[in-house]
């Protein structure tokens, strides 16, 4: 991400997040972010990059839970591209139940 | 040839955080509301108790003025007042707390109503804690130049981006400056209309801050401007604005005003979605010395123009007509040689328009 990207990002979520002593993150990439929405764009882009950040704040971290770090490949940004970003703050909960 | 679409996109309907859950604001309650042959049929009377809206205390000595007389309520919080049908509210009010309008009821002639009333105690207004958002620093200038950015939040900064340092520290052993322990420094050098921040080399669109201060209160003129004079009319500088029509409203304003694309296009991307859970908003902007009041700027070398624009904002559910507004004459960006354009805005509450 280029840094007018990369600040946009970074002023909307991270003030949002620092509210939380922990913060679970995961980030959803490309068709991924097909859950949110559908895009159909003509003429087709190039490239057409999709990050969603997708968090819930914690009070501890909970050693139930079990996290694989994730493996994000870099946009490529050649021709026509698109970029856009985006996220969600899901409640703990939600994340408790649906893992345990 | 390179092209480049930047979509932002928000996904605010994906409301799954419980934590938003405000109480409603009922300044009284009524218990019964029956006719009596003991009253006449252009009087009605109000009997009750009156409590803090908070602790629910019971609260002695609350003026109760009805258009022609004022009664005081008893030691036990209690009070009765029989009064003619022309008044068409009473007004409850006490030191330290806000008055409260027994209103928008309808009194009746024969009626003997009984009701509970709750004052809101001003000092728990003044300790609401209230967000600074966003306030974005863009910087323009035909010069290439190194410039020191002091900034001094009235309130607890929170984050900051680029990571802003204390002044304090940086110039602890200067005796010749005078710096608040509160105040913050960018060092930033412009060229080429980027902006690179010289503590870690990197470039930055824009400064970025946030804080957390109280005691915010929306801009009014009272009128008659003293006390005594009953009942005092505010009026508010600024305009109710349907949610629906929020969009257009500050796209408007915006382009009057001067602002370029970049600029109107991050303001709105970041507020209009936070202005759509009320079917109302009061809206009231603060340009430039105004915007002091959350934190004050020094910059150096000086800038032609520092243009400030904070929005100051309420959501409602409907629109109290008893509530003056006043439209604002507001100031288009002085856009010359070396100037900034600073945006910020604060979400106040509904009852932070009723002093």
């Amino acid at each position: 991400m280029n840094d007018r990207e990369k600040t946009d990002f970074i002023t909307y979520w991270a003030p949002r997040m620092i509210q939380n002593e922990f913060n679970f993150v995961q980030f959803l990439v490309q068709d991924q972010a097909n859950q949110f929405a559908n895009y159909e764009i003509s003429p087709q882009p190039t490239s057409f990059n999709r990050i969603y950040l997708v968090f819930s704040g914690f009070e501890t971290m909970s050693k139930d839970l079990v996290l694989q770090k994730q493996e994000i490949k870099p946009f490529s940004r050649s021709g026509f591209d698109i970029l856009e970003w985006g996220g969600i703050e899901f409640n703990s909960a939600i994340l408790n139940q649906t893992e345990l | 040839m390179k092209k480049l679409i930047y979509l932002i996109s928000f996904l605010f309907s994906f409301n799954l955080s419980a934590k938003e859950v405000k109480p409603e604001l009922k300044n009284y309650e009524i218990i019964s509301d029956k006719t009596s042959k003991f009253i006449s049929k252009n009087k009605f009377v109000v009997e009750g108790t009156v409590y803090d809206f908070y602790t629910k205390e019971i609260l002695a000595d609350v003026d109760i003025f009805d258009g022609d007389k004022t009664k005081k309520s008893s030691k036990n919080g209690t009070f009765k007042i029989k009064t003619n049908i022309k008044n068409t509210h009473l007004v409850f009010s006490k030191l330290a707390y806000k008055p409260s309008y027994f209103e928008d009821y309808e009194f009746l002639g024969k009626h003997h109503i009984r009701v509970k009333i709750f004052l809101i105690n001003s000092q728990q207004i003044e300790e609401q804690q209230f967000q600074v958002k966003k306030p974005v620093i863009y910087f323009y200038s035909f010069q290439e130049q190194e410039i020191n950015f002091n900034f001094t939040p009235h309130g607890k900064l929170i984050f900051s981006y680029p990571k802003a340092e204390l002044e304090s520290e940086l110039s602890a052993n200067r005796t010749d400056l005078n710096v608040s322990e509160n105040t913050y420094s960018w060092k930033v050098s412009y060229k080429n209309n980027q902006l690179t921040n010289l503590a870690d080399q990197k470039k930055y669109p824009y400064l970025f801050w946030e804080s957390e201060q109280n005691n915010v209160q929306f801009k009014a003129t009272i009128n008659p401007p003293s006390k005594r004079d009953f009942p005092a009319v505010f009026t508010y500088d600024g305009e109710f604005v349907s949610s629906k029509n929020i969009l257009s409203f500050l796209d408007s304003t915006l382009t009057k005003l001067g602002f370029n694309a970049t600029e109107k296009t991050d303001f709105i991307t970041f507020w209009a979605p936070q202005m759509q859970d009320k079917p109302y908003y009061f809206i009231q902007f603060l340009q430039d010395d105004a915007c002091n009041q959350f934190a004050s700027y020094e910059i150096t070398p000086k800038p032609d123009k520092v243009n400030r624009f904070y929005m100051l904002f309420a959501g409602l559910e409907q629109i109290n007509p008893q509530i003056k507004t006043k439209k604002q004459n507001l100031n288009p960006l002085s856009r010359k040689n070396f100037y900034l354009v600073d945006w910020g805005g604060i979400e106040l509450k509904e009852e932070n328009l009723r002093f």
